[in-house]
């Protein structure tokens, strides 16, 4: 009766308080959706959305030709001829990437195929001289190297300007090789007397596969920005449960009525669990909205849908887990402080710590060691990893066992220690 | 007549705080009586409430209500008194019944009972055209009134009031003073504090003055204003007792 009494009393209270329905509802479907959006480019496969680079070419012979159809064949870079209406030059250049107008130049100098060709041939002529085939002449080993400048906006981070770089340098030392290449089974048809007819093939001799260690079709979940966006973002909603419940426990202190609570015969804690009991309600309903905003919102904005999988048991429990981790954080907050402001500020501030330990806004594998020691320590990060289990790696229910428990753990901790604060709050 | 409320020896200080809140306090509340505990503020008068209560748990003493221990046997005290905050102590955002429909079940009032529990009193108080109104649109004076009778809905043996006539309006206080000396005539001992000390005169049977944490007299309200033959009301006595200085 008492329990069905609170369930009907914190309905009555949630529905009539507009403001905490739009934080509770409103606010997590534009968080996912905006999350999502922005966080859907460094999802997207490099052909959508190529890195703008101004090509300047100073040369304007093969090598020049050469680079310029690298970058455009690599589907990495758009290349950028123009700037304003101009021929691209060493001076608009430096300066459109200096202002930031563009994040990266690249400035082939003049004679470089020239140069290139003559140190090539160098090269050539040495080794052959070193085999026996061609006569020692000094002169011909000095060999100037070339110098392709690149340009970057002061403000591009390093990972970016590092990873540019290796990709330039990966294109441009094959194309040096296969130019030495040419030149070397030239020069040996030359010494040897034999016509060389056929080209020395240039194709890797190792490459690179990916391949997923599941199936193709969670394969492409894994490089869907909504399958990662949704569930982490999901799980900040819930855990944001804490301002409003750690608030609606303080109001009914602040207001006396918990004066009243504690006056009625029985264990005050009963007359609180029909308020975790509607607060963990609340998180799944929150978390099953934002799962229809990743399934049919997300596609009318240009985003891929999201996929809930098929384990529905082992995803409903999950849900479950995280809701009341998530409300028992709240409980907890709720019942250690005493106004509204500190348990703002302390219930925002700690959801953002924990997510950002726990791997909501950065994963946690891009995180320095340390920070991925302590990660483990966050709720956020065991419902994101059970979540990840079900969505991402579609695995079977044992796998969301050990994170379902740390998280019904971490409930029973939080009530075990709101009970505490509350008796130490009743006997001052 | 034996003792509704039995107090011995209650020693109470709050943490970090310099003075005992109460000191050594003995007293007995007999069945029937409507007795008074005024103080100035910041006397003991709350913090002895709130031991009766079962909010507090006193540091030293023994109290009791009709033999239970408050510490001990505190369900069993609880649910022999009915206590009227200083606060309001309900919900702003419910309406008066859902207010009075929540404390009732918290008390297990099975729902027809207490359907009809709060319609009686909704009507006793005047309120009977306010059931569905929202207690944040309610008066200062009506607020009172709900707050007393959510105290009431399981008809407790014992009513412990704590200035419930603080901030209201002549008529609202006396509609409340009436409503006791009826309850107590029906068999229900009230313990009251107020600092309206003549409406404390003229309805206590027996009054008790608390300053400093200690009772510093007990007895009728004619007996301790004849204990002080210059004066011939509490409140002048009360002056004489406790001093004019200012309390916190």
């Amino acid at each position: 009766m008492r329990f069905s009494a609170t369930i009907k009393k914190e309905c009555l209270i949630l529905l009539r308080d507009k403001a905490g329905l739009a934080i509770l509802f409103i606010m997590p479907l534009f968080l996912i959706t905006i999350m999502s959006l922005i966080q859907d480019a460094p999802f997207k496969d490099y052909k959508e959305n190529k890195i703008p680079i101004v090509y300047v070419d100073n040369d304007k012979d093969s090598l020049g030709s050469i680079i310029e159809k690298g970058l455009v064949n690599s589907g990495i870079f758009s290349v950028i001829t123009e700037i304003d209406g101009t021929a691209a030059n060493d001076e608009n250049t430096k300066k459109s990437v200096a202002r930031g107008e563009y994040r990266l130049g690249i400035i082939i100098p003049e004679g470089a195929t020239k140069t290139m060709n003559k140190n090539v041939e160098n090269r050539v002529a040495k080794m052959l001289a070193n085999f026996g085939m061609a006569k020692k002449d000094s002169s011909v080993f000095q060999s100037d190297s070339i110098q392709l400048i690149i340009l970057f906006d002061p403000a591009a981070k390093i990972a970016f300007r590092s990873s540019v770089s290796s990709t330039l340098d990966k294109f441009i030392t094959r194309t040096e090789m296969e130019t030495m290449l040419l030149i070397f089974s030239q020069k040996l048809g030359e010494a040897s007397g034999i016509k060389q007819e056929a080209a020395i093939e240039s194709r890797p001799l190792i490459t690179l596969k990916e391949i997923q260690a599941n199936d193709s079709k969670v394969a492409e979940l894994l490089t869907n920005s909504v399958q990662h966006n949704v569930p982490a973002w999901a799980i900040f909603a819930m855990f944001y449960i804490v301002i409003p419940l750690a608030s609606s426990m303080i109001k009914e202190r602040e207001e006396g009525s918990a004066l009243r609570l504690l006056i009625i015969p029985g264990s005050y804690m009963t007359c609180l669990y029909g308020k975790i009991f509607i607060y963990t309600i609340v998180c799944l309903i929150q978390f099953i909205l934002m799962m229809m905003v990743g399934i049919y919102i997300l596609p009318l904005l240009g985003l891929p849908a999201f996929e809930i999988g098929h384990n529905f048991i082992a995803l409903v429990l999950m849900i479950i887990a995280c809701a009341l981790a998530a409300t028992g954080y709240g409980f907890m907050v709720g019942s250690i402080f005493n106004s509204h402001h500190q348990a703002m500020v302390f219930g925002s501030v700690s959801v953002v710590i924990l997510s950002a330990i726990g791997g909501v806004l950065v994963p946690v594998y891009v995180m320095p060691g340390i920070m991925q020691n302590i990660s483990i320590i966050s709720p956020l990060n065991w419902s994101l990893n059970g979540l990840n289990n079900v969505f991402l790696r579609q695995t079977d229910f044992t796998a969301l066992v050990p994170d379902m428990l740390k998280l019904l753990g971490f409930f029973v901790v939080m009530i075990l220690l709101s009970a505490k604060f509350n008796q130490m709050k009743k006997y001052k | 007549m034996s003792a509704a409320i039995s107090i011995e020896n209650l020693v109470h200080r709050y943490k970090d705080a310099e003075q005992v809140a109460v000191n050594d306090i003995s007293l007995e509340i007999n069945e029937g009586e409507i007795f008074g505990l005024l103080g100035p503020n910041g006397a003991g008068k709350t913090t002895t409430i709130s031991i009766l209560s079962g909010l507090l748990k006193p540091m030293q003493g023994k109290v009791t209500i009709h033999g239970f221990d408050v510490t001990l046997q505190i369900d069993e005290s609880k649910k022999l008194i009915g206590v009227v905050p200083q606060e309001i102590a309900l919900y702003p955002t419910l309406t008066a019944n859902e207010n009075l429909e929540f404390f009732g079940s918290m008390y297990g009032i099975q729902k027809a009972a207490l359907k009809d529990k709060i319609k009686n009193y909704l009507n006793l108080f005047g309120l009977e055209n306010t059931g569905n109104k929202r207690l944040e649109q309610f008066s200062g004076g009506m607020k009172r009134r709900l707050n007393l009778i959510a105290s009431l809905l399981h008809d407790p043996k014992i009513l412990i009031l704590d200035e419930p006539t603080a901030s209201v309006d002549v008529q609202s206080r006396n509609l409340i003073i009436e409503f006791l000396r009826d309850l107590n005539k029906k068999g229900t001992t009230i313990l009251y504090t107020s600092h309206y000390l003549e409406e404390a005169e003229n309805l206590c049977t027996e009054i008790a003055i608390i300053d400093d944490g200690k009772i510093i007299v007990q007895g009728s309200p004619q007996q301790i204003i004849g204990s002080q033959p210059e004066f011939d009301n509490l409140e002048t006595v009360f002056l004489k007792l406790t001093g004019k200085k200012l309390r916190d």
